[in-house]
């Protein structure tokens, strides 16, 4: 009881001769301002106006049908080109960091985040094309009020609005036997950055996310050679879409980079900001089919391009932004879909 | 129309945010709060659709009755009268009776005005998506929920809270059980006429709340379908519900029409419904928080929801007079850390809720769970 005692009193006087705080109380997030990321927790609503999109239509990909593998297509609507480029942006999300510890310049901390995305169709119906669920699970830290780094789990679920498969049943009842592509991942993410509040005119990060081992993951066509879900190797689970495509080798992680750079200026009591981010594919290279000969030598590319006015009103940041993206379309289920696009939205985070 | 409604909030949002140079300011007695963190008007802590952000394992006993394992759908009773059905898209199994609940909604103030402390009234706008995974197998999605309302809320004496707008509540059906549904065969037209919704497009909203000494705090809201509105199932249509926007004449203006031929019968409307019938929803809360300095507070509590659509009869589809109103029970106990007033609380919570299937479509689907959950909380 006595060394319990003195421990515990030894400790609180180290910890307070130190400078080390701890908080349960919820936390803004060290990454929780960045622009662009399309896997930040904000609330979203916006107007996206597509340019072009490749392959144009209506469209819901399949990856068996009658049991035999392969990539198909079926149209779920008849393609309206003058009301069918519009569609609503709706993201619900948040995220805290808790606990937080704080010892002269380093903070450290957990950090759990989610958000739920729909996009709907805008001008056609309302009909939902899907929903996206994602949350990050894991740790943050700061150095020196400016070196930002994070490690987590990272989860991506790709969900088919319920719409838009009713349709798809009536349109072409013979894809009720077709078992719909879906984009599912259990990763790990590492990200590194600089913010600082002293000198807010510039912030940047970059990160790096790879499939966990034990991913239960989607399509068949994405998953590494290493991966082993529910006990099974790639062989044992999709014989028939493995028997098509065989082994990647080692170096397919099905890595995703990503790289964000902002250049924000304080304009009246807001800020205005223009910011640019990068990502890169590896499972670009599959080109999405299981065709081997389809393969390209480079990774699949998105850039994002954002200018917007953004003000902090009581911690949260509320933000109008107009945003070029030439990428996937920004359902996860929508990946093999690319998208030039503008949009209008409103976020706060 | 969802879309008119967000983006008009949103647009007010915007202008009360960059119009003003301040943020905050007053008129002698009078002061002006442009974006307020905490609302007015506190929602019902225990109710499963609250407006926060909360990340749940569900736990629910291994019988029967609490599988959720089926769709309902109209279907022809054998004698050309609707009636609606479940059917199955998994196979029961009382093994599956874990869930993982994922909801992300948000309940903000705006455009606050204060008069010596003792009034405020302040535009509120709150909403998001619920879902539910299965929390066995594949983790299939069971659906998504939309919701979202605006209106004003008033607190005076720094202890009664009143709350009145609109609300919007729509269901949706998850993308796994409806493939699941559709690779099972069965024959839209033979086997069912039409997948049903639930929907409430939208519905007028009034809440009340008393707390006592920061201590203890009872609430009632009420909700009420609008005159002109969409609602499903096509059942739960009051007998004198108009479409929101029609274009044809008057006599083909009445939702019940509409709905019950989306859901395969041409021939039926809900007239004859009882004036008294209005698809109403009853809340009632009592809560308790006891408050931690530096720390944060423990609070409990519970909530009561009474649907008059409990009083439609899924196997006639339609009003009965000898059902009862539809009953839920939902109990709360949490703890919530916070350190600053400007930010939101962040909670460990454990409920536990008898009543309906936490998701809108399956309001044919009773459940009792127990959960454990994290979460935030304005």
């Amino acid at each position: 009881m006595k060394r319990t005692l003195a421990i515990l009193v030894f400790a609180a006087i180290c910890f307070s001769l130190a400078a080390f705080s701890f908080s349960m109380g919820p936390e803004a997030g060290f990454f929780g301002s960045f622009k662009s990321d399309l896997f930040s927790p904000k609330t979203r609503l916006g107007v996206i106006s597509a340019l072009s999109t490749d392959p144009e239509g209506d469209l819901i990909r399949f990856d068996r049908k009658d049991g035999i593998p392969g990539e198909y297509y079926s149209e779920f609507k008849t393609f309206n080109k003058e009301k069918d480029n519009y569609y609503l942006l709706m993201q619900a999300g948040g995220g805290a960091s808790t606990p937080r510890f704080s010892w002269n310049k380093l903070e450290i901390g957990g950090r759990i985040e989610a958000y739920i995305r729909g996009v709907f169709f805008l001008l056609n119906g309302n009909d939902v094309l899907g929903f996206d669920g994602s949350y990050f699970l894991g740790g943050e830290a700061k150095i020196l009020d400016s070196i930002i780094f994070r490690f987590g789990s990272r989860h991506f679920s790709g969900h088919v609005g319920d719409e838009t498969l009713a349709s798809l049943v009536r349109e072409d009842p013979t894809m009720v036997n077709a078992d719909i592509s879906e984009y599912v991942r259990d990763n790990f993410e590492i990200a590194l950055g600089y913010s600082n509040e002293a000198f807010p005119y510039v912030k940047g990060a970059i990160s790096v996310i790879f499939p966990q081992k034990n991913s239960y993951m989607l399509p068949f066509v994405h998953r590494p050679d290493y991966i082993v879900s529910g006990g099974k190797t790639n062989q044992e689970r999709d014989p028939g879409s493995y028997a098509i495509r065989g082994d990647y080798g080692l170096s397919y992680k099905a890595l995703i980079f990503n790289g964000e750079l902002t250049f924000s200026y304080q304009f009246g009591h807001s800020d205005v900001f223009l910011s640019f981010q990068g990502r890169l594919h590896q499972d670009g290279i599959t080109n999405h089919t299981l065709t081997r000969a389809d393969d390209t030598s480079g990774w699949e590319a998105e850039f994002d391009v954002v200018i917007g006015i953004e003000r902090t009103i009581e911690n949260r940041i509320l933000s109008v932004e107009a945003i070029w993206h030439n990428g996937r379309f920004p359902l996860l289920n929508y990946y093999w879909k690319r998208l030039n696009s503008i949009s209008f939205v409103f976020s706060v985070s | 129309m969802k879309g008119k409604h967000i983006f008009i909030s949103v647009a007010l949002l915007l202008i009360m945010a960059n119009a003003s140079a301040t943020i905050e300011f007053g008129f002698g007695d009078l002061s002006l709060d442009f974006a307020p963190v905490k609302p007015l008007y506190k929602e019902s802590l225990a109710y499963p659709f609250s407006n926060d952000i909360r990340f749940s394992y569900l736990i629910a006993p291994a019988k029967a009755d609490n599988v959720t394992n089926t769709i309902l759908v109209s279907a022809d009773d054998g004698t050309g009268n609707p009636t609606y059905k479940e059917l199955e898209f998994k196979e029961l199994n009382t093994h599956n009776t874990k869930y993982w609940a994922l909801k992300s909604c948000t309940d903000i103030g705006l455009l606050r005005f204060t008069w010596k402390e003792t009034a405020a009234i302040e535009i509120y706008i709150h909403g998001g998506i619920n879902s539910v995974f299965g929390a066995y197998g594949g983790v299939d999605c069971l659906g998504f929920d939309g919701q979202y309302g605006l209106g004003l809320s008033s607190l005076l004496f720094d202890s009664i809270a009143i709350r009145g707008g609109f609300h919007h509540y729509s269901g949706h059906w998850g993308d796994e059980i409806l493939g699941d549904f559709f690779s099972r065969g069965y024959t839209e037209g033979t086997d069912y006429k039409a997948i049903t919704e639930y929907t409430r497009n939208n519905s007028w909203y009034f809440g009340a709340s008393y707390t006592l000494s920061d201590i203890i705090r009872f609430g009632i809201d009420v909700e009420l379908p609008e005159g002109k509105a969409w609602i499903r199932p096509a059942a739960h249509v009051p007998a004198n519900t108009t479409k929101p926007s029609s274009e044809e004449s008057p006599e083909k203006a009445n939702t019940s029409d509409h709905i019950w031929t989306q859901e395969g019968f041409e021939d039926r409307d809900n007239r004859f419904y009882p004036s008294s019938y209005k698809a109403w929803r009853f809340g009632f809360s009592l809560e308790a928080q006891y408050s931690i300095d530096n720390v944060g507070r423990v609070y409990a509590g519970i909530d009561i929801q009474l649907h008059q659509d409990g009083k439609i009869d899924p196997v006639t589809a339609t009003y009965s007079e000898d059902l009862g109103w539809k009953k839920e029970f939902s109990a709360v106990l949490g703890f919530a850390f916070r350190d600053k007033v400007t930010l939101p609380e962040f909670n460990i919570e454990f409920t536990y809720h008898k009543g309906r299937f936490p998701l809108l479509n399956y309001w044919f689907n009773d459940i009792e769970y127990f959960s454990v959950g994290l979460g935030l909380t304005l």
